[in-house]
Protein backbone atom coordinates (compact mmCIF):
# COMPACT_ATOMS: atom_id res chain seq x y z
CA UNK A 1 0.00 0.00 0.00
CA UNK A 2 1.22 3.52 -0.94
CA UNK A 3 1.78 6.29 1.66
CA UNK A 4 -1.45 8.09 -0.02
CA UNK A 5 -4.56 8.41 1.87
CA UNK A 6 -6.13 10.64 -0.54
CA UNK A 7 -6.17 11.16 -3.84
CA UNK A 8 -8.92 12.95 -6.49
CA UNK A 9 -8.53 12.62 -10.09
CA UNK A 10 -10.25 14.82 -12.02
CA UNK A 11 -12.91 15.42 -9.35
CA UNK A 12 -15.94 17.19 -10.94
CA UNK A 13 -19.10 18.52 -9.66
CA UNK A 14 -21.86 20.65 -11.43
CA UNK A 15 -24.74 22.08 -9.88
CA UNK A 16 -27.06 22.61 -12.63
CA UNK A 17 -25.16 24.81 -15.37
CA UNK A 18 -22.77 25.86 -12.73
CA UNK A 19 -19.34 24.10 -11.91
CA UNK A 20 -18.93 24.16 -8.96
CA UNK A 21 -15.56 22.02 -8.90
CA UNK A 22 -13.68 21.31 -12.07
CA UNK A 23 -11.51 18.13 -12.53
CA UNK A 24 -9.38 18.50 -9.13
CA UNK A 25 -6.48 16.93 -8.42
CA UNK A 26 -5.04 16.81 -5.17
CA UNK A 27 -3.40 13.90 -3.32
CA UNK A 28 -2.66 14.02 0.84
CA UNK A 29 -0.23 11.58 2.40
CA UNK A 30 -0.21 10.03 5.13
CA UNK A 31 0.29 11.82 8.28
CA UNK A 32 0.10 15.99 6.41
CA UNK A 33 -1.79 18.28 7.19
CA UNK A 34 -3.32 19.76 4.13
CA UNK A 35 -4.76 23.11 3.21
CA UNK A 36 -7.29 23.99 0.75
CA UNK A 37 -7.89 27.51 0.80
CA UNK A 38 -9.49 29.88 -2.10
CA UNK A 39 -11.71 32.77 -2.17
CA UNK A 40 -15.33 32.51 -0.93
CA UNK A 41 -17.42 30.44 -3.85
CA UNK A 42 -14.34 28.49 -4.62
CA UNK A 43 -15.19 25.18 -4.14
CA UNK A 44 -13.67 24.36 -0.93
CA UNK A 45 -16.75 23.16 0.96
CA UNK A 46 -18.42 21.33 -1.92
CA UNK A 47 -14.85 19.37 -2.22
CA UNK A 48 -15.48 18.49 1.57
CA UNK A 49 -18.74 17.40 0.46
CA UNK A 50 -18.12 15.15 -2.62
CA UNK A 51 -14.99 13.80 -0.25
CA UNK A 52 -17.54 13.02 3.10
CA UNK A 53 -20.15 11.63 0.80
CA UNK A 54 -22.59 14.23 1.19
CA UNK A 55 -22.62 15.11 -2.27
CA UNK A 56 -21.64 12.67 -5.63
CA UNK A 57 -19.36 13.67 -7.82
CA UNK A 58 -20.35 14.38 -11.46
CA UNK A 59 -17.55 12.94 -12.99
CA UNK A 60 -13.91 12.35 -11.54
CA UNK A 61 -12.59 10.16 -8.89
CA UNK A 62 -12.39 9.73 -4.97
CA UNK A 63 -9.67 7.05 -4.11
CA UNK A 64 -9.05 6.65 0.18
CA UNK A 65 -6.30 4.58 0.44
CA UNK A 66 -6.15 2.85 -3.05
CA UNK A 67 -9.92 2.39 -2.65
CA UNK A 68 -12.59 4.04 -5.20
CA UNK A 69 -15.00 5.56 -3.46
CA UNK A 70 -16.59 7.65 -5.56
CA UNK A 71 -20.50 6.71 -4.78
CA UNK A 72 -19.97 4.81 -1.68
CA UNK A 73 -22.70 5.98 1.04
CA UNK A 74 -21.83 8.56 3.73
CA UNK A 75 -22.03 5.89 6.69
CA UNK A 76 -19.69 3.25 4.76
CA UNK A 77 -16.76 6.21 4.20
CA UNK A 78 -16.84 6.61 8.21
CA UNK A 79 -16.49 2.98 8.43
CA UNK A 80 -13.29 3.60 6.51
CA UNK A 81 -12.07 6.73 8.40
CA UNK A 82 -13.10 9.32 6.83
CA UNK A 83 -14.30 12.07 9.60
CA UNK A 84 -15.11 15.55 9.40
CA UNK A 85 -16.26 18.78 11.16
CA UNK A 86 -18.80 21.17 9.88
CA UNK A 87 -18.37 25.26 9.03
CA UNK A 88 -21.50 25.86 11.31
CA UNK A 89 -21.05 23.58 14.20
CA UNK A 90 -23.97 20.73 13.95
CA UNK A 91 -23.68 18.92 17.40
CA UNK A 92 -26.67 16.77 18.73
CA UNK A 93 -27.81 19.56 21.12
CA UNK A 94 -30.31 17.56 23.52
CA UNK A 95 -26.92 15.15 24.27
CA UNK A 96 -24.31 15.75 26.97
CA UNK A 97 -20.70 16.32 25.91
CA UNK A 98 -19.95 12.33 26.41
CA UNK A 99 -23.03 11.41 24.72
CA UNK A 100 -21.93 13.56 21.52
CA UNK A 101 -18.78 12.11 21.46
CA UNK A 102 -20.04 8.67 21.77
CA UNK A 103 -22.51 8.69 19.02
CA UNK A 104 -19.13 9.67 17.26
CA UNK A 105 -17.64 6.04 18.24
CA UNK A 106 -20.51 4.59 16.48
CA UNK A 107 -18.28 2.46 14.17
CA UNK A 108 -15.95 1.42 16.90
CA UNK A 109 -18.86 0.07 19.02
CA UNK A 110 -18.70 -4.05 18.60
CA UNK A 111 -21.72 -5.38 21.09
CA UNK A 112 -24.81 -5.82 19.47
CA UNK A 113 -28.66 -4.91 20.53
CA UNK A 114 -28.91 -7.86 23.04
CA UNK A 115 -26.09 -7.52 24.92
CA UNK A 116 -26.74 -4.03 25.35
CA UNK A 117 -30.20 -4.65 26.72
CA UNK A 118 -28.86 -7.39 28.51
CA UNK A 119 -25.93 -5.92 30.21
CA UNK A 120 -23.48 -8.38 29.88
CA UNK A 121 -19.93 -8.65 30.64
CA UNK A 122 -17.98 -8.10 26.58
CA UNK A 123 -20.77 -5.32 26.89
CA UNK A 124 -19.01 -3.60 30.25
CA UNK A 125 -15.92 -3.82 29.43
CA UNK A 126 -16.52 -1.65 25.93
CA UNK A 127 -18.18 0.74 28.26
CA UNK A 128 -15.14 0.78 30.34
CA UNK A 129 -13.33 1.19 27.30
CA UNK A 130 -14.77 3.80 25.29
CA UNK A 131 -15.23 5.51 28.48
CA UNK A 132 -11.37 5.92 28.94
CA UNK A 133 -11.53 6.66 25.19
CA UNK A 134 -14.15 9.40 25.95
CA UNK A 135 -12.78 11.22 28.63
CA UNK A 136 -9.18 11.25 26.90
CA UNK A 137 -10.44 13.13 23.99
CA UNK A 138 -12.13 15.75 26.49
CA UNK A 139 -8.78 16.24 28.05
CA UNK A 140 -7.15 16.81 24.09
CA UNK A 141 -9.95 19.55 23.44
CA UNK A 142 -10.29 20.96 27.12
CA UNK A 143 -13.65 19.91 27.80
CA UNK A 144 -12.53 17.59 30.81
CA UNK A 145 -14.93 18.09 33.95
CA UNK A 146 -17.95 19.15 31.58
CA UNK A 147 -18.74 15.77 29.82
CA UNK A 148 -21.70 15.78 31.56
CA UNK A 149 -22.77 19.25 30.04
CA UNK A 150 -25.41 19.33 27.48
CA UNK A 151 -24.17 20.28 24.41
CA UNK A 152 -26.40 23.91 23.41
CA UNK A 153 -25.43 24.91 26.87
CA UNK A 154 -21.28 25.22 25.69
CA UNK A 155 -19.94 28.55 24.16
CA UNK A 156 -19.03 28.43 20.99
CA UNK A 157 -14.93 27.98 21.11
CA UNK A 158 -16.00 24.75 23.28
CA UNK A 159 -18.55 23.74 20.67
CA UNK A 160 -16.51 23.81 17.88
CA UNK A 161 -13.50 21.75 20.00
CA UNK A 162 -16.65 18.93 20.93
CA UNK A 163 -17.71 18.34 17.69
CA UNK A 164 -13.76 17.93 16.69
CA UNK A 165 -13.27 15.45 19.71
CA UNK A 166 -16.45 14.07 17.83
CA UNK A 167 -14.92 13.50 15.06
CA UNK A 168 -12.05 11.96 16.73
CA UNK A 169 -13.60 8.97 18.49
CA UNK A 170 -13.84 6.75 15.77
CA UNK A 171 -10.43 7.03 15.35
CA UNK A 172 -10.57 8.37 11.59
CA UNK A 173 -7.27 7.95 9.30
CA UNK A 174 -8.49 11.42 7.68
CA UNK A 175 -9.65 14.00 9.06
CA UNK A 176 -11.62 16.71 7.26
CA UNK A 177 -11.97 19.96 9.28
CA UNK A 178 -14.56 22.43 7.72
CA UNK A 179 -13.33 26.17 8.25
CA UNK A 180 -12.78 25.43 12.50
CA UNK A 181 -11.13 28.89 12.67
CA UNK A 182 -14.55 30.58 11.56
CA UNK A 183 -15.59 32.87 14.60
CA UNK A 184 -12.90 31.78 16.60
CA UNK A 185 -11.71 34.20 19.30
CA UNK A 186 -7.95 34.67 19.36
CA UNK A 187 -7.20 32.50 22.79
CA UNK A 188 -9.35 29.76 21.45
CA UNK A 189 -7.80 29.92 17.86
CA UNK A 190 -4.60 29.56 19.29
CA UNK A 191 -6.00 26.37 21.33
CA UNK A 192 -7.18 25.16 18.17
CA UNK A 193 -3.73 25.40 16.55
CA UNK A 194 -2.26 23.07 19.43
CA UNK A 195 -4.51 20.94 19.61
CA UNK A 196 -4.54 20.39 15.56
CA UNK A 197 -1.07 20.26 15.67
CA UNK A 198 -1.32 17.19 18.60
CA UNK A 199 -3.79 15.57 16.44
CA UNK A 200 -1.62 15.45 13.34
CA UNK A 201 1.78 14.56 15.57
CA UNK A 202 -0.51 11.92 16.20
CA UNK A 203 -0.87 10.05 13.03
CA UNK A 204 -3.70 11.52 11.69
CA UNK A 205 -3.94 12.98 8.45
CA UNK A 206 -5.61 16.34 8.44
CA UNK A 207 -7.12 18.31 5.24
CA UNK A 208 -8.15 21.74 6.24
CA UNK A 209 -10.45 24.12 4.76
CA UNK A 210 -10.15 27.84 6.28
CA UNK A 211 -9.71 31.72 5.51
CA UNK A 212 -7.08 32.67 8.02
CA UNK A 213 -3.99 32.69 6.57
CA UNK A 214 -1.81 32.95 9.41
CA UNK A 215 -3.27 29.86 10.89
CA UNK A 216 -2.90 27.67 6.92
CA UNK A 217 0.49 28.73 6.68
CA UNK A 218 1.49 27.75 10.39
CA UNK A 219 -0.38 24.36 10.28
CA UNK A 220 0.01 23.05 6.75
CA UNK A 221 2.42 20.87 5.24
CA UNK A 222 1.13 21.70 1.69
CA UNK A 223 -1.43 23.63 0.11
CA UNK A 224 -4.08 23.56 -2.74
CA UNK A 225 -5.89 26.70 -4.05
CA UNK A 226 -9.34 26.48 -5.46
CA UNK A 227 -10.64 29.58 -7.72
CA UNK A 228 -13.88 29.12 -9.25
CA UNK A 229 -13.70 25.59 -8.79
CA UNK A 230 -10.28 25.20 -10.56
CA UNK A 231 -7.15 24.29 -8.65
CA UNK A 232 -4.54 27.33 -9.91
CA UNK A 233 -1.68 25.95 -7.44
CA UNK A 234 -0.12 23.49 -4.96
CA UNK A 235 2.60 23.53 -2.87
CA UNK A 236 4.52 24.16 0.42
CA UNK A 237 3.51 27.77 2.38
CA UNK A 238 6.43 29.25 0.77
CA UNK A 239 5.53 28.02 -2.76
CA UNK A 240 2.15 29.07 -2.18
CA UNK A 241 3.15 32.67 -0.78
CA UNK A 242 5.39 33.57 -3.45
CA UNK A 243 2.73 32.32 -6.13
CA UNK A 244 1.74 35.10 -9.15
CA UNK A 245 -1.25 33.26 -9.74
CA UNK A 246 -2.52 32.97 -6.20
CA UNK A 247 -1.69 36.67 -4.94
CA UNK A 248 -3.85 37.52 -8.06
CA UNK A 249 -6.57 35.56 -7.26
CA UNK A 250 -6.84 37.04 -3.45
CA UNK A 251 -5.94 40.35 -4.38
CA UNK A 252 -7.11 41.17 -8.19
CA UNK A 253 -4.40 41.60 -10.91
CA UNK A 254 -1.90 44.60 -10.85
CA UNK A 255 -2.82 47.67 -13.39
CA UNK B 1 -70.31 9.89 43.44
CA UNK B 2 -66.39 9.37 44.49
CA UNK B 3 -66.69 5.84 43.35
CA UNK B 4 -67.76 6.94 40.14
CA UNK B 5 -64.91 9.59 39.54
CA UNK B 6 -62.01 6.82 40.44
CA UNK B 7 -64.11 4.38 38.24
CA UNK B 8 -64.25 6.71 35.32
CA UNK B 9 -60.37 7.72 35.93
CA UNK B 10 -59.96 4.07 35.04
CA UNK B 11 -61.52 4.00 32.39
CA UNK B 12 -59.74 7.13 31.46
CA UNK B 13 -56.85 6.05 31.79
CA UNK B 14 -57.75 2.43 29.56
CA UNK B 15 -58.49 5.05 27.00
CA UNK B 16 -55.52 7.68 27.36
CA UNK B 17 -53.31 4.57 27.06
CA UNK B 18 -54.61 3.88 23.81
CA UNK B 19 -54.19 7.20 22.47
CA UNK B 20 -51.05 7.00 24.33
CA UNK B 21 -49.75 4.09 21.99
CA UNK B 22 -50.79 5.43 18.71
CA UNK B 23 -49.27 9.21 19.46
CA UNK B 24 -46.13 7.95 20.54
CA UNK B 25 -45.85 6.28 17.23
CA UNK B 26 -47.19 9.21 15.47
CA UNK B 27 -44.09 11.21 18.04
CA UNK B 28 -41.55 8.77 16.94
CA UNK B 29 -41.99 9.10 12.94
CA UNK B 30 -41.97 13.06 13.32
CA UNK B 31 -38.86 13.05 14.91
CA UNK B 32 -37.25 10.40 12.82
CA UNK B 33 -38.76 11.95 9.33
CA UNK B 34 -40.02 15.62 10.17
CA UNK B 35 -43.60 14.74 9.04
CA UNK B 36 -46.70 13.85 11.04
CA UNK B 37 -48.41 10.14 9.37
CA UNK B 38 -51.67 10.42 9.76
CA UNK B 39 -51.71 6.84 8.50
CA UNK B 40 -50.69 5.67 12.06
CA UNK B 41 -54.84 5.94 13.25
CA UNK B 42 -55.20 3.05 9.84
CA UNK B 43 -52.26 0.73 11.19
CA UNK B 44 -54.67 0.49 14.36
CA UNK B 45 -57.68 -0.41 12.53
CA UNK B 46 -55.41 -3.16 10.16
CA UNK B 47 -53.46 -4.19 13.63
CA UNK B 48 -57.38 -4.55 14.78
CA UNK B 49 -58.68 -6.86 11.73
CA UNK B 50 -55.54 -8.50 11.01
CA UNK B 51 -55.76 -10.14 14.67
CA UNK B 52 -59.33 -10.97 14.46
CA UNK B 53 -58.52 -12.51 10.83
CA UNK B 54 -56.17 -14.73 12.36
CA UNK B 55 -58.65 -15.46 15.35
CA UNK B 56 -62.05 -16.02 13.59
CA UNK B 57 -61.19 -16.95 10.54
CA UNK B 58 -58.05 -18.79 10.26
CA UNK B 59 -58.96 -20.51 14.01
CA UNK B 60 -55.45 -19.66 15.52
CA UNK B 61 -55.63 -19.25 19.61
CA UNK B 62 -55.87 -15.52 20.84
CA UNK B 63 -52.21 -15.04 21.86
CA UNK B 64 -50.57 -16.33 18.52
CA UNK B 65 -53.60 -14.15 17.19
CA UNK B 66 -52.20 -11.13 18.49
CA UNK B 67 -48.97 -11.71 17.68
CA UNK B 68 -49.32 -12.16 13.92
CA UNK B 69 -51.70 -9.19 14.09
CA UNK B 70 -48.90 -7.16 15.07
CA UNK B 71 -46.43 -8.63 13.16
CA UNK B 72 -48.14 -8.47 9.79
CA UNK B 73 -49.28 -4.57 10.89
CA UNK B 74 -45.75 -4.20 11.36
CA UNK B 75 -44.53 -6.03 8.13
CA UNK B 76 -47.82 -3.47 6.41
CA UNK B 77 -45.27 -0.37 8.17
CA UNK B 78 -42.36 -1.25 6.81
CA UNK B 79 -43.98 -1.77 3.56
CA UNK B 80 -45.49 1.43 3.53
CA UNK B 81 -42.27 3.39 4.91
CA UNK B 82 -40.46 1.99 1.51
CA UNK B 83 -43.32 2.99 -0.88
CA UNK B 84 -44.57 6.34 0.64
CA UNK B 85 -41.57 8.19 2.61
CA UNK B 86 -38.23 6.69 0.75
CA UNK B 87 -39.43 7.37 -2.54
CA UNK B 88 -40.77 11.45 -0.51
CA UNK B 89 -38.17 11.67 1.76
CA UNK B 90 -36.05 14.38 -0.33
CA UNK B 91 -39.23 16.06 -0.67
CA UNK B 92 -40.66 18.63 1.62
CA UNK B 93 -42.31 17.52 4.95
CA UNK B 94 -45.65 18.88 3.80
CA UNK B 95 -45.73 16.44 0.66
CA UNK B 96 -45.02 13.69 2.87
CA UNK B 97 -47.88 15.15 5.36
CA UNK B 98 -50.53 15.06 2.09
CA UNK B 99 -49.00 11.69 0.65
CA UNK B 100 -49.68 9.97 4.51
CA UNK B 101 -52.83 11.20 4.28
CA UNK B 102 -53.89 9.83 0.93
CA UNK B 103 -52.77 6.68 2.10
CA UNK B 104 -54.78 6.78 4.97
CA UNK B 105 -58.10 6.94 2.73
CA UNK B 106 -56.86 4.34 0.77
CA UNK B 107 -56.41 2.12 3.58
CA UNK B 108 -59.59 2.75 4.95
CA UNK B 109 -61.77 1.71 2.24
CA UNK B 110 -59.04 -1.38 1.22
CA UNK B 111 -60.17 -2.35 5.02
CA UNK B 112 -63.80 -1.47 4.14
CA UNK B 113 -63.53 -3.84 1.58
CA UNK B 114 -61.63 -6.51 2.62
CA UNK B 115 -63.41 -6.46 6.27
CA UNK B 116 -66.92 -4.79 5.32
CA UNK B 117 -68.17 -1.73 6.83
CA UNK B 118 -69.30 -3.50 10.20
CA UNK B 119 -67.88 -3.52 13.33
CA UNK B 120 -66.22 -6.43 14.31
CA UNK B 121 -65.51 -7.95 17.49
CA UNK B 122 -62.34 -8.94 19.05
CA UNK B 123 -62.45 -11.56 22.45
CA UNK B 124 -61.13 -10.02 25.82
CA UNK B 125 -57.93 -11.52 27.05
CA UNK B 126 -59.20 -11.92 30.39
CA UNK B 127 -63.12 -12.80 29.84
CA UNK B 128 -65.65 -10.42 30.30
CA UNK B 129 -66.77 -10.64 34.28
CA UNK B 130 -66.36 -7.61 35.96
CA UNK B 131 -64.40 -7.78 38.73
CA UNK B 132 -65.69 -6.01 41.75
CA UNK B 133 -62.78 -3.80 44.00
CA UNK B 134 -64.72 -2.80 46.71
CA UNK B 135 -67.64 -1.12 45.35
CA UNK B 136 -65.52 -0.47 42.51
CA UNK B 137 -66.16 -1.69 39.32
CA UNK B 138 -63.70 -2.56 37.08
CA UNK B 139 -64.24 -3.96 33.39
CA UNK B 140 -60.88 -6.30 33.28
CA UNK B 141 -59.98 -5.03 29.63
CA UNK B 142 -59.38 -2.15 31.20
CA UNK B 143 -56.75 -3.54 33.22
CA UNK B 144 -55.44 -5.72 30.55
CA UNK B 145 -54.77 -2.33 28.40
CA UNK B 146 -52.97 -0.95 31.53
CA UNK B 147 -50.73 -3.51 32.56
CA UNK B 148 -50.10 -3.77 28.48
CA UNK B 149 -48.84 -0.05 28.29
CA UNK B 150 -47.40 -0.06 31.11
CA UNK B 151 -44.65 -3.19 30.36
CA UNK B 152 -44.61 -1.59 26.61
CA UNK B 153 -43.74 1.96 28.12
CA UNK B 154 -40.78 0.36 30.33
CA UNK B 155 -39.58 -1.32 27.84
CA UNK B 156 -39.64 1.09 25.46
CA UNK B 157 -37.66 3.35 28.09
CA UNK B 158 -34.92 0.75 28.63
CA UNK B 159 -34.49 0.15 24.59
CA UNK B 160 -34.56 3.91 23.70
CA UNK B 161 -32.47 5.24 26.96
CA UNK B 162 -30.19 2.20 28.21
CA UNK B 163 -29.21 1.25 24.73
CA UNK B 164 -26.50 2.73 22.16
CA UNK B 165 -30.06 2.24 19.78
CA UNK B 166 -32.23 4.99 21.11
CA UNK B 167 -29.08 6.92 21.26
CA UNK B 168 -29.06 6.95 17.33
CA UNK B 169 -32.41 7.34 17.02
CA UNK B 170 -32.01 10.66 18.56
CA UNK B 171 -29.42 11.57 16.85
CA UNK B 172 -30.96 10.49 13.43
CA UNK B 173 -34.06 12.75 14.68
CA UNK B 174 -31.95 16.11 15.28
CA UNK B 175 -29.84 15.85 12.47
CA UNK B 176 -29.53 12.94 9.48
CA UNK B 177 -26.58 14.38 7.83
CA UNK B 178 -24.31 14.16 10.90
CA UNK B 179 -25.53 11.26 12.22
CA UNK B 180 -25.06 9.43 8.82
CA UNK B 181 -21.44 10.87 9.50
CA UNK B 182 -20.85 8.93 12.61
CA UNK B 183 -21.49 6.01 10.46
CA UNK B 184 -24.80 5.55 11.74
CA UNK B 185 -27.01 3.84 9.23
CA UNK B 186 -30.16 6.82 9.00
CA UNK B 187 -32.07 4.80 6.64
CA UNK B 188 -31.95 2.12 8.79
CA UNK B 189 -33.10 3.67 11.75
CA UNK B 190 -36.50 5.09 10.17
CA UNK B 191 -37.38 1.55 9.06
CA UNK B 192 -37.01 0.41 12.83
CA UNK B 193 -39.40 3.56 13.82
CA UNK B 194 -41.96 2.67 11.03
CA UNK B 195 -41.76 -0.69 12.36
CA UNK B 196 -42.20 0.14 16.23
CA UNK B 197 -44.51 2.35 15.34
CA UNK B 198 -46.69 0.39 13.55
CA UNK B 199 -46.70 -2.61 16.14
CA UNK B 200 -47.68 0.03 18.52
CA UNK B 201 -51.03 0.97 16.62
CA UNK B 202 -51.41 -2.88 16.10
CA UNK B 203 -51.34 -3.57 19.78
CA UNK B 204 -53.73 -0.51 20.55
CA UNK B 205 -56.33 -1.78 18.08
CA UNK B 206 -56.15 -5.11 19.44
CA UNK B 207 -56.69 -3.70 22.98
CA UNK B 208 -59.56 -2.02 22.12
CA UNK B 209 -61.27 -3.66 19.93
CA UNK B 210 -62.50 -5.96 22.64
CA UNK B 211 -64.07 -2.45 24.07
CA UNK B 212 -64.90 -0.22 21.38
CA UNK B 213 -65.07 -3.06 18.51
CA UNK B 214 -62.80 -2.00 14.69
CA UNK B 215 -64.53 -0.83 12.28
CA UNK B 216 -63.06 0.77 9.01
CA UNK B 217 -63.37 3.90 9.35
CA UNK B 218 -62.39 4.07 13.34
CA UNK B 219 -58.38 5.55 12.29
CA UNK B 220 -59.11 9.12 11.72
CA UNK B 221 -60.93 10.03 15.06
CA UNK B 222 -58.74 7.87 16.92
CA UNK B 223 -55.42 9.72 15.18
CA UNK B 224 -56.95 12.73 16.09
CA UNK B 225 -57.31 12.04 19.99
CA UNK B 226 -53.88 11.15 19.37
CA UNK B 227 -52.86 13.98 17.02
CA UNK B 228 -54.14 16.23 20.43
CA UNK B 229 -52.58 14.16 22.81
CA UNK B 230 -49.32 14.44 21.14
CA UNK B 231 -49.43 18.50 20.98
CA UNK B 232 -51.06 18.95 24.80
CA UNK B 233 -48.06 16.92 25.95
CA UNK B 234 -45.63 18.67 23.37
CA UNK B 235 -44.90 17.89 20.51
CA UNK B 236 -42.30 15.02 19.28
CA UNK B 237 -41.96 14.42 23.12
CA UNK B 238 -42.10 10.61 23.74
CA UNK B 239 -42.89 11.36 27.20
CA UNK B 240 -45.14 14.40 26.66
CA UNK B 241 -46.83 11.98 24.10
CA UNK B 242 -47.56 9.14 27.30
CA UNK B 243 -48.90 11.48 29.38
CA UNK B 244 -50.75 13.60 27.08
CA UNK B 245 -52.40 10.29 26.06
CA UNK B 246 -53.45 9.41 29.37
CA UNK B 247 -54.45 13.25 29.98
CA UNK B 248 -56.80 13.45 27.08
CA UNK B 249 -58.66 10.12 28.05
CA UNK B 250 -59.03 10.72 31.67
CA UNK B 251 -60.44 14.73 31.27
CA UNK B 252 -62.93 13.43 28.39
CA UNK B 253 -64.05 10.25 30.80
CA UNK B 254 -64.47 12.19 33.14
CA UNK B 255 -66.01 15.48 31.52
CA UNK B 256 -68.40 12.88 29.90
CA UNK B 257 -69.76 11.36 32.58
CA UNK B 258 -70.30 14.19 34.59
CA UNK B 259 -71.07 16.76 32.42
CA UNK B 260 -72.26 15.54 28.78
CA UNK B 261 -71.30 11.79 27.23
CA UNK B 262 -73.20 13.66 24.18
CA UNK B 263 -70.10 16.12 24.12
CA UNK B 264 -67.47 13.76 24.60
CA UNK B 265 -65.33 13.76 21.62
CA UNK B 266 -65.79 17.49 21.61
CA UNK B 267 -63.96 17.85 25.26
CA UNK B 268 -60.53 16.57 23.96
CA UNK B 269 -60.67 19.52 21.27
CA UNK B 270 -61.23 21.60 24.21
CA UNK B 271 -58.65 20.70 26.12
CA UNK B 272 -56.54 21.30 22.54
CA UNK B 273 -57.92 24.69 22.57
CA UNK B 274 -57.24 25.74 26.07
CA UNK B 275 -53.54 24.28 25.75
CA UNK B 276 -52.63 26.25 22.80
CA UNK B 277 -54.01 29.58 24.29
CA UNK B 278 -52.26 28.63 27.70
CA UNK B 279 -48.97 26.85 27.01
CA UNK B 280 -49.13 26.05 23.55
CA UNK B 281 -45.61 24.70 23.96
CA UNK B 282 -47.49 21.77 25.77
CA UNK B 283 -46.61 20.13 28.74
CA UNK B 284 -43.10 19.13 27.44
CA UNK B 285 -42.36 20.75 24.81
CA UNK B 286 -39.74 23.15 24.28
CA UNK B 287 -39.92 26.85 23.32
CA UNK B 288 -37.92 26.71 20.45
CA UNK B 289 -39.91 24.23 18.43
CA UNK B 290 -40.94 27.50 16.24
CA UNK B 291 -39.50 26.93 12.88
CA UNK B 292 -42.31 28.59 11.45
Amino acid sequence: MSDTVLKTEKLTKDFGGLRAVNELDMEIKKGEIHALIGPNGSGKSTTLNLLSGIYLPTEGDICFKDEKINTLPVFQRTELGIGRTFQNIRLFDTLTVFDNILVGRHTKLSTNFFQQIMKTKALREEEEENREKILGLCKTVGLLGREHLLANGLPYGDRRMLEIARALAGNPSLLLLDEPFAGMSPTDADRLVEIIQEIGNAGTTILLVEHHMRVVMKLSHNISVLNFGVKIAGGTPEEIKNNQNVIEAYLGKEG
Amino acid sequence: MFSMATQLFINGLAIGAIYAMVGLGIALIFRAVQAVNFAQGEFVVFGGFFAITFFSTIGLPVWLSIICGVLATMIMGYIFQRLVYVPLQRSTSITIVVATMGVSIALTDSSRIIWGAAPRLFPEILGSTVIAIGDLYVVPQNLVILVAALILFITQYILFERTFLGMQMQAVAQDKETAALMGIKVNRMIAITFLYSSGLAAIAGILVAPITYIWSTMGSGLVQKAFVATIVGGFGSVPGAILGGLFVGVVETLCGGFISSTYQDAFAFIILIIVLIVRPMGFFGEETMDKA
